[in-house]
């Protein structure tokens, strides 16, 4: 088995890990019911945002190779900032939603949004549904730069 | 058999171990910690840690 490993560790949790999305390439499935709420729900923030926004996503992901971004299916992965705005921006026309309450949490130089999306296929009644995980550092204009992205089949 | 073959672990830079050497002392001991022992795995999360696993 091979798995996808995003991890975000901090200083201030002791270098311990706060979030973190494990996967298995696998194309996301329809399901007509929404997943459970996720623990420790907070409002959307912006990080949550550029789940559903692959246009956004693309824009904010940071300069440098430790960028890396993971789709759902085998051949989705993407590593440097170059690979990663390419990857993404092959999900620009997806029909994406965030579904329920994300858990956003912004510490000291970094911040997290794990939610629920939804991938609405054309003709399909019910969503194909996902989970993403976007890690990201404050910019120098107020916003965030996306070091990670990791979407993982439901 | 588990196999992490491709991953990404994020730091942000404090003083320390280059987020790099950390990254790998982490994923190392996770790996070590998947052929059995629980406990080292858990404890290299924090308690509010959120992870997204596979359903399996």
């Amino acid at each position: 088995v091979t798995l996808r490993l995003t991890e975000l560790l901090t200083a201030e949790s002791g270098w311990k890990v706060v979030a973190a999305a494990f996967s298995e390439p696998h194309d996301p499935t329809m399901e007509a019911n929404p997943s459970g709420p996720i623990d420790g729900a907070t409002d959307a923030g912006p990080l949550t945002a550029l789940l559903a926004s692959p246009a956004q996503l693309q824009a904010a992901l940071a300069k440098g190779t430790a960028t890396s971004v993971f789709g759902t299916d085998r051949g989705e992965h993407a590593y440097g900032d170059a690979a990663a705005r390419a990857l993404v921006k092959t999900w620009s026309k997806l029909a994406l939603a965030v579904e329920g309450k994300p858990r956003e949490v912004h510490g000291k130089g970094w911040g997290f949004s794990l939610a629920y999306v939804n991938w609405l296929k054309k003709g399909d009644p019910y969503p194909s549904r996902m989970a993403g995980l976007v890690l990201g550092v404050p910019d120098d204009h107020g916003g965030w730069s996306v070091v990670a992205a990791h979407f993982t089949p439901l | 058999l588990v196999a992490i073959a491709l991953g990404t672990v994020a730091c942000v830079a404090h003083a320390g171990p280059k987020p790099v050497q950390r990254a790998k002392q982490l994923v190392d001991a996770q790996v070590a910690a998947l052929e059995g022992d629980e406990a080292k795995l858990t404890a290299t999360f924090a308690s509010d840690a959120i992870l997204l696993v596979p359903d399996r």
